[in-house]
């Protein structure tokens, strides 16, 4: 019997997994791209009217405002999170004693959805009911915190909303790596007589840059798939100045009926994110085969 | 050729284990809807009572959600699965055509023949469920969604009148301004923006401009001044509401003018609902204008449609459905109910409130009344609308004539 | 002058009391190592010395000066740890010039330092590589260099080689020494290893439950134990104890065992108490098989228990319902339940007293 047979049982038994990884992702995936050639509307139909639909796209104010959003909120997200959440498992870290009471305050917005955030955040931050009426009240009556009805502002509150949402757990995941950073090295680095804000900078997050690597992608993955919270917080508005392109992508599945133009998108950010995530992979790939690299 | 893809193997399987149309005798229905606040839901159970009395069985599958799209979205999935619900709702527009065009609906000609739809419902809305010579679709009401709200008291305190024009009406908001009331409460949602754009469209400019760009699709009637007007008003707007209008929603905005919070409310006759349930009577201290300057009638409204079905006892169902829904008894008790008045004229509309007969004296008039322009516009070109008009509202530095370059490209669009 | 001199410190976390009035001298360029069981308080005196740990009284002084509240850069030490500590995502270039760099040396001082240390260490060839691609051994002899490069005159070991698998630590252990015989710096080294504390040290302090129990050579610890703990301490395989009464009689002093009582004329007594409890320590080494020479204590025995350890075995046996253990050449061929005669030199024996373990 050839070798690469023998173990057919063991191949059966993978078999339900082998289905679902062709047709539930490979297949969608497939069926996504291939959607995006056709004129589809409500109902999928199979022409093809070749890249007609990528040239409305590119054409679309929604679609270009939707990629600038997610590149600003992308950006301010996940180096928000990521500063704001390691600065907080310092802290936590430094104060020992009150470590639980703090984990559990800096932890709690995770627990709520963004959707929950985003209204949350919505009502402080509506300039009628929130904030700045509460502040009025008070008598400062010129204050004036109107962010969210500007359109060119209103995403910075949007990323403002998800850090404050999102960077407990970055907390949470730097400070289980603070704690794992072995004791003598700080020794090491106090008898060195390096200052203890460089220590952090040259040492310990260098040491941490396997925590950076996961909460980034965990971020990564909360930006492109960031529906909720812009729905919840601002519905894409003002007018349309805080759409993003999953919302693109499901407002014209399923409202706008234009499942050609909403595949061409889903496809558009499926090329993205893979050309974004190809050098990693590659990176990655190599970093754990070292041997290859040197046999090279 | 339009070939419907059918990704139904798995639905239809399921679908087996459906239960028979006919059960006990009665000729069992599904009807899928999206009436699920307090108002409407009271209107749905009028259909219920009628088509139980005429011996069927009324199952209701209500889907709450998006004004409709969760509804909506739900039955395509059904219908793609090979599964659809009995009868289903959509608003009197183009939502149904690609349904129609995969050949997925039966059609009513025979019920519409039998009934004499044709002398009695509302010639526009006849139009509406008419594709190529077939009926497709029972309409069951009319709404007007062109309507100005106003509060009476707080127009007595600011020493105004009731506007007749649009100068008369931003020369009250100044001085409404001025008495420290919100001029003008506009909700956040860039579709209520687009119903106050159609207010200025057809009540400055009146319904030609509105037929010339939405049903002839005419891109060069954005070049006019007259559309530049339109704009230009529409743009003038901006100043006089507050700084909460992100994140308020209709009824909230509504809300303002019922409390005397705010002054003027653009928003449809369903607006009516919110002046009711807050205990008041229309007309006192909450008016309206249908159509500021020039008295319009936007007529929309809902209709049920008909998904195919294998059981010739189903369809004996559906066809019964569409005869009780648009018989005359029901049509003035669930029109009573849901705010709108009947989708037939040869029924007594004495009862309906002082807003319903100045609607329906324009409707009568026949003259200023349009369908609306989801009629004309596929539900795509129906969001470029909102969204073209939801971005000026919040760019200042957006020009009237770049926005009218966006109209133009739409409807070069939808005239492809 | 001492080196570093450690006086009457007291250290203490939270209300647990580790060190309590210790005192400490090194000697200039002496080799000293801090030698007990696991738990003893041998890193807290480290850390203590370096800095690294607040004291609750007590001074510590380095190379004459009282460096009591001093920094740790400023003490003039460098120190190696157990898990090596480099700087994880550094260069071994990097790993060795960065606190110089933070020290503000001047660039050319900082290349030369780094050539050097790395040559003393043959690290020249590994300059450009990160920790994760050192080997174990490497890495520590980068530790040792990044230590070096301090230019200090006390370096601090905490167990540098026990991470280390045990050739490499013996490769390693030489090195140091060669190391300590080039520089001639003061070295203060903690282990629990008694081999290194011996082929290390120029004095031992054995310490226990933050007690220094005796500070003495290599030869000293060994062959005079100052109490029952440290003879028990050093020493593999460990020590015999025969427990009896220690006796002044006319014929002189013997250990009276009950069934056997042992004259112990010769045993050079440090001092003299009569009637006591006492405990005569005699190493397996030093028994020897045959029969009995002059002033040595005799006995006959069965074999019961054979260990084969290369070189050298191990023969279990008994002294008055003792058991104890004689050490004897490998090749010997003994089988369970021989009999065997054996002899040991008093001279080369320690007794204590039974209840305080001293040194009688
Ligand atoms: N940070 C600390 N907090 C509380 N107790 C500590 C701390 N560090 C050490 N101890 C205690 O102080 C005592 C001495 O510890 P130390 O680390 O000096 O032992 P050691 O002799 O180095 O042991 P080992 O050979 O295992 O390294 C131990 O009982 C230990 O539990
Ligand atoms: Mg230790």
């Amino acid at each position: 019997m050839q070798p690469r047979f023998r173990n057919w049982h063991v191949q059966l038994a993978l078999l339900p997994a082998w289905l679902i990884v062709v047709f539930a992702y490979l297949g969608t995936m497939v069926f996504t791209v291939r959607m995006s050639f056709t004129s589809s509307k409500g109902i999928p139909i199979m022409d093809d009217v070749g890249l007609r639909q990528y040239d409305r796209l590119f054409h679309t104010d929604r679609w270009t405002i939707s990629v600038e959003n997610i590149l600003i909120f992308g950006l301010l997200f996940i180096l928000g999170c990521l500063v704001l959440g390691f600065l907080l498992a310092v802290f936590v870290d430094r104060l020992a004693r009150f470590e639980n009471t703090l984990r559990t305050i800096f932890l709690y917005p995770l627990a709520m959805s963004f959707v929950v955030t985003g209204l949350v955040w919505q009502w402080i931050l509506n300039p009628a009911l929130g904030l700045q009426a509460n502040v009025r009240n008070w008598g400062w009556t010129s204050f004036t915190f109107d962010w969210l009805e500007q359109g060119d502002r209103a995403i910075y509150l949007v990323a403002f909303a998800g850090i404050w949402q999102s960077c407990g757990l970055v907390m949470a995941i730097m400070l289980a790596g603070l704690r794992g950073v072995d004791q003598e090295l700080w020794k090491a680095a106090r008898i060195d007589g390096i200052p203890t804000w460089r220590i952090y900078l040259h040492i310990i997050i260098p040491a941490l840059a396997p925590m950076f690597i996961t909460a980034t992608l965990l971020l990564a993955t909360a930006v492109v798939r960031s529906y909720d919270i812009v729905v919840a917080m601002t519905a894409g508005g003002p007018g349309i100045s805080s759409e993003v392109p999953a919302k693109f992508v499901i407002d014209f599945l399923f409202t706008r009926q234009n499942i050609g133009l909403a595949t061409a998108a889903a496809t558009v950010m499926l090329i993205t994110v893979l050309v974004v995530l190809m050098p990693w992979l590659y990176l990655q790939y190599f970093r754990s085969a070292p041997g290859a690299r040197r046999a090279a | 050729m339009r070939r419907f893809l059918s990704l139904g193997l798995i639905g239809a399987a399921l679908s087996l284990g459906a239960g028979p149309a006919l059960a006990q005798g009665k000729l069992r229905a599904e009807i899928m809807h999206w009436w699920t606040s307090g108002g409407e839901s009271a209107a749905v159970q009028e259909f219920q009572k009628a088509f139980n009395a005429a011996g069927g069985e009324w199952v209701d599958a209500a889907v709450a959600g998006g004004g409709g799209d969760a509804a909506r979205t739900a039955f395509m999935n059904r219908l793609a699965g090979g599964n659809p619900p009995t009868a289903m709702q959509f608003n009197t527009s183009k939502q149904f055509d690609d349904v129609i065009a995969a050949g997925q609906l039966i059609e009513l000609d025979d019920v519409a023949q039998k009934d004499g739809w044709k002398g009695a419902v509302y010639g526009p809305v006849m139009d509406a469920v008419t594709r190529n010579g077939h009926v497709y679709a029972v309409p069951v009401n009319i709404h007007n969604n062109i309507w100005l709200w106003y509060n009476a008291d707080v127009l007595k305190k600011a020493g105004v009148a009731p506007p007749k024009t649009w100068d008369d009406l931003f020369a009250d908001f100044d001085k409404v301004k001025a008495a420290g009331v919100v001029p003008l409460a506009q909700a956040g949602d860039n579709w209520t923006k687009a119903l106050t754009f159609f207010n200025v469209l057809l009540g400055e400019a009146g319904p030609p401009l509105y037929l010339k760009l939405f049903k002839d699709l005419d891109a060069d009637a954005t070049k006019t001044p007259e559309f530049k007007h339109v704009l230009e008003t529409f743009g003038k707007l901006r100043n006089y509401v507050d700084n909460g209008v992100q994140g308020r929603q209709w009824n909230q905005a509504i809300g303002m003018v019922i409390t005397g919070q705010a002054a003027f409310n653009f928003m449809g006759d369903w607006a009516k609902g919110e002046v009711v349930s807050a205990g008041q009577t229309p007309g006192n201290p909450v008016g309206c204008i249908a159509g500021l300057g020039h008295p319009a009638y936007w007529i929309g409204g809902d209709v049920f449609v008909f998904a195919k079905q294998s059981d010739p006892e189903a369809i004996k169902g559906q066809k019964l459905l569409a005869h009780v829904m648009l018989s005359k008894e029901t049509q003035v008790a669930f029109n009573a109910k849901k705010g709108s008045v009947p989708a037939r004229l040869d029924v007594d509309n004495s009862k309906l409130d002082i807003c319903a007969q100045q609607g329906l004296k324009i409707l009568s008039e026949n003259k200023d009344v349009v369908k609306g322009f989801d009629l004309y516009l596929t539900p795509d070109g129906v969001g470029q609308v909102y969204d073209a008009i939801g971005q000026f509202w919040s760019d200042p530095n957006e020009t009237t004539d770049q926005l009218a370059g966006k109209f133009a490209e739409i409807l070069k669009n939808a005239k492809q | 002058m001492a080196s570093v001199s450690v006086r009457r410190l007291a250290v203490s976390f939270g209300h647990v009391k580790v060190i309590e009035n210790l005192d400490l001298e090194v000697e200039e360029g002496e080799f000293i190592v801090l030698l007990g069981p696991s738990g003893c308080g041998k890193s807290t005196l480290l850390n203590t010395i370096a800095g690294l740990i607040d004291i609750e009284a007590g001074q510590v002084w380095i190379s004459g000066k009282n460096v009591t509240w001093t920094e740790p850069k400023d003490r003039g030490i460098g120190m190696v740890f157990q898990s090596y500590a480099l700087y994880p995502r550094m260069t071994v270039q990097q790993n060795l010039s960065f606190g110089l760099r933070m020290a503000g040396v001047p660039r050319a001082e900082i290349e030369a330092r780094v050539a050097k240390a790395a040559k003393l260490l043959q690290l020249e060839d590994l300059l450009r590589r990160r920790p994760a691609e050192l080997s174990g051994g490497q890495r520590q002899r980068v530790a040792i260099g990044r230590a070096l490069v301090r230019n200090v005159d006390v370096f601090l070991f905490d167990e540098p080689l026990s991470n280390l698998d045990a050739k490499l630590r013996n490769e390693l252990r030489v090195e140091i020494k060669k190391l300590h015989r080039d520089l001639g710096n003061t070295m203060i080294y903690v282990t629990h290893d008694q081999i290194e504390a011996l082929t290390l040290a120029d004095r031992i302090a054995v310490m226990r439950n933050g007690v220094i129990q005796q500070l003495a050579t290599p030869q000293d610890v060994y062959h005079r134990p100052k109490n029952q703990f440290v003879a028990g301490f050093i020493g593999s395989p460990t020590m015999n104890f025969l427990t009896g009464r220690l006796i002044l009689g006319a014929a002189g002093p013997t250990l009276d065992l009950g069934s056997v009582s042992i004259d112990l004329s010769a045993y050079g007594f440090a001092r003299q108490s009569s009637d006591v409890p006492a405990v005569l320590g005699v190493r397996p080494e030093h028994i020897d098989l045959g029969a009995a020479s002059p002033g040595h204590f005799a006995a006959n025995g069965k074999v019961e228990i054979v260990e084969p350890m290369g070189a050298d075995m191990i023969v279990w046996s008994r002294i008055a319902d003792t058991p104890v253990r004689i050490r004897v050449d490998g090749d010997s061929a003994f089988r369970n339940g021989d009999d065997i005669a054996f002899h040991f030199d008093l001279a080369r024996a320690s007794l204590f007293d039974a209840q305080s373990g001293e040194r009688l």
